[in-house]
């Protein structure tokens, strides 16, 4: 292999440059939007809104003191994505070393291509969410391990359920690979004990979630989605994904048939979380997360990587696999889908030519936590519907996020005009749909805001009288 | 739920479907090329055929409704 594409700052560089490239484009999309709301709240209020909501605060603690530290506004994104940025180069890094320390001694340079240019990668590191985070924790636990460093992976294993809780999955994955290997599990009981303040809000969460979260019943096809969307991001136009759907299960199958048999670790490694996080869904209730499975991106390059041996086989999975990157990198950049909304386009028709500084009156979490951010002089209160649709934040995190809910009647009561804005989508539930039908009845003007496949989003003009 | 609900579940399914007929496809064929015995061979221009028939429908079934 030429001495160029063994220096890691080489590719260090180049992932640089593309996670930095439009870093800053776009407006925050739904989720991101969520995290950018809740960093910008003092840290009592962060914790109580996190509380009613599905993650632990470990990044979200982080987010808010990088807040801070630059002084900056929440809504200057680029800012605010930057340190997934050095995480993202951080797992680059890790993996560089992890695969340095196995054979063949080709191994190392092509996952560093493949983080580099690994869609999925580029989609993270740009997105302010704590996945690459998770995926460097993971992966500074895994090479702790593999040294046998176990104190190190078990801090790493302690800050992964901090941060993400599939961190426990991993963790569990982690106890029981020093069990096989016959090592001491104090310093993981340390790691369990030191998560273990956050037990009662974890399980006050699943309740909280139980039947309004978005996840639906597992599906065969669910595992085949996550392994396109942990490799090739979500840049994939839907043809694109059909064929991805053969080409990732072949080129694992091809792995397992042509693995190392003395080193089974890293196919371990694929199996006992993907089959826990399986188990538990199936038996207790959906919590099958794709994005979940993205630190185990490279341990599923390396034992793919591990199986090219002969040269030819490189040459025909390697000119497949980097045209389709080189592809798919484009189309990350021209913006198929990367994740970016535009939020700002969506509400442009009201804000900027109607609205004449009344209140609006929203049904939809999403627009709610995109206007507080980025318009929070818009009076804006979530109107109380019959139903909390899943997807939806939790009564617990809308009661710390948001102004305090109002009727319908009670809007009438209190102002001679405001707007009503309703956002249709799947899970809307049909009493919600019947109620804004009855509302609009006395509406005095309609304005449609934007529409994609699935729904649309229109405000109505509710004035007293006609 | 309203009637997009119920349009967005059968999306949902028929993505599952697709992908689950697609995987299939990429799992059976290393299998068959590698670990089926030399004269077996004829095996896998049948299954090479079935997996191209089985492509076209996918996409047939998943272009309806795009």
């Amino acid at each position: 292999m030429k001495a160029w594409a063994q220096d890691i700052r080489l590719w260090m560089l180049i992932a640089l440059a593309l996670r930095l490239f439009r870093i800053g484009a776009g407006d925050y999309w739904y989720d991101e939007a969520f995290a950018a709301l809740v960093v910008r709240q003092d840290f009592r209020t962060m914790i109580l809104a996190l509380a009613g909501d599905v993650h632990p605060p470990l990044w979200y603690t982080l987010m808010w003191g990088w807040l801070r530290f630059t002084g900056g506004e929440v809504v200057h994104e680029g800012l605010m994505r930057l340190p997934n940025l050095v995480f993202s180069l951080g797992s680059l890094y890790l993996a560089w070393r992890i695969a340095a320390s196995r054979s063949p001694s080709w191994l190392k340079w092509g996952i560093a291509a493949w983080m580099t240019f690994s869609p999925a990668q580029i989609h993270y590191a740009q997105e302010f969410r704590m996945y690459a985070l998770f995926e460097l924790e993971f992966l500074a636990a895994l090479w702790f391990f593999l040294q046998g460093r176990d104190r190190w992976a078990a801090f790493f294993a302690a800050t992964m359920m901090w941060t993400h809780y599939y961190g426990l999955f991993y963790t569990a994955t982690l106890m029981f690979m020093v069990m096989w290997k016959r090592r001491s599990l104090w310093p993981y009981a340390w790691a369990v004990v030191s998560f273990a303040p956050w037990v009662a809000v974890l399980w006050a969460q699943m309740n909280i979630i139980e039947g309004n979260y978005w996840i639906q019943p597992l599906h065969p096809g669910d595992l085949i989605y996550t392994l396109i969307i942990i490799t090739l991001g979500w840049s994939l136009t839907e043809w694109i994904r059909v064929i991805a759907a053969a080409l990732i299960p072949g080129t694992l199958i091809y792995a397992f048939i042509h693995r190392n048999r003395k080193e089974m670790t890293f196919w371990t490694w694929l199996l006992i979380p993907s089959t826990m996080a399986g188990l538990v869904s199936i038996v207790w209730q959906p919590v099958w997360l794709h994005r979940g499975f993205l630190p185990l991106s490279p341990v599923l390059a390396m034992v793919v990587l591990e199986s090219w041996r002969k040269r030819d086989v490189r040459l025909f999975f390697g000119t497949i696999w980097g045209s389709l990157l080189a592809l798919l990198v484009g189309l990350y950049y021209v913006g198929y889908w990367n994740g970016r909304s535009d939020f700002s386009l969506w509400i442009a028709p009201l804000i900027e030519d109607n609205w004449e500084g009344e209140p609006w009156l929203l049904t939809s979490d999403g627009l709610m936590v995109g206007l507080q951010l980025y318009h929070p002089e818009i009076p804006a209160y979530r109107i109380i519907t019959c139903k909390n649709p899943p997807g939806y934040l939790s009564w617990i995190t809308k009661a710390a996020l948001f102004p305090k809910p109002i009727d319908f009647e009670m809007a009438l009561d209190k102002w001679e005009r405001f707007w009503l804005v309703h956002d249709r989508f799947p899970f809307t539930p049909k009493c919600e749909a019947q109620q804004i039908e009855k509302w609009t009845e006395m509406a005095t003007r309609e304005i449609s805001m934007g529409k994609h496949k699935l729904g649309w989003t229109k405000a109505w003009l509710i004035t007293e009288g006609p | 739920m309203v009637p997009e609900y119920l349009q967005f579940l059968q999306r949902l399914q028929e993505r599952n479907e697709v992908l689950t007929l697609m995987g299939l496809i990429g799992v059976l064929h290393p299998i068959a090329y590698e670990l089926l015995p030399r004269r077996m061979k004829h095996v896998m221009v049948i299954w090479t055929i079935v997996a191209l028939i089985g492509t076209i429908l996918a996409f047939w079934y998943y272009g309806r409704g795009l």
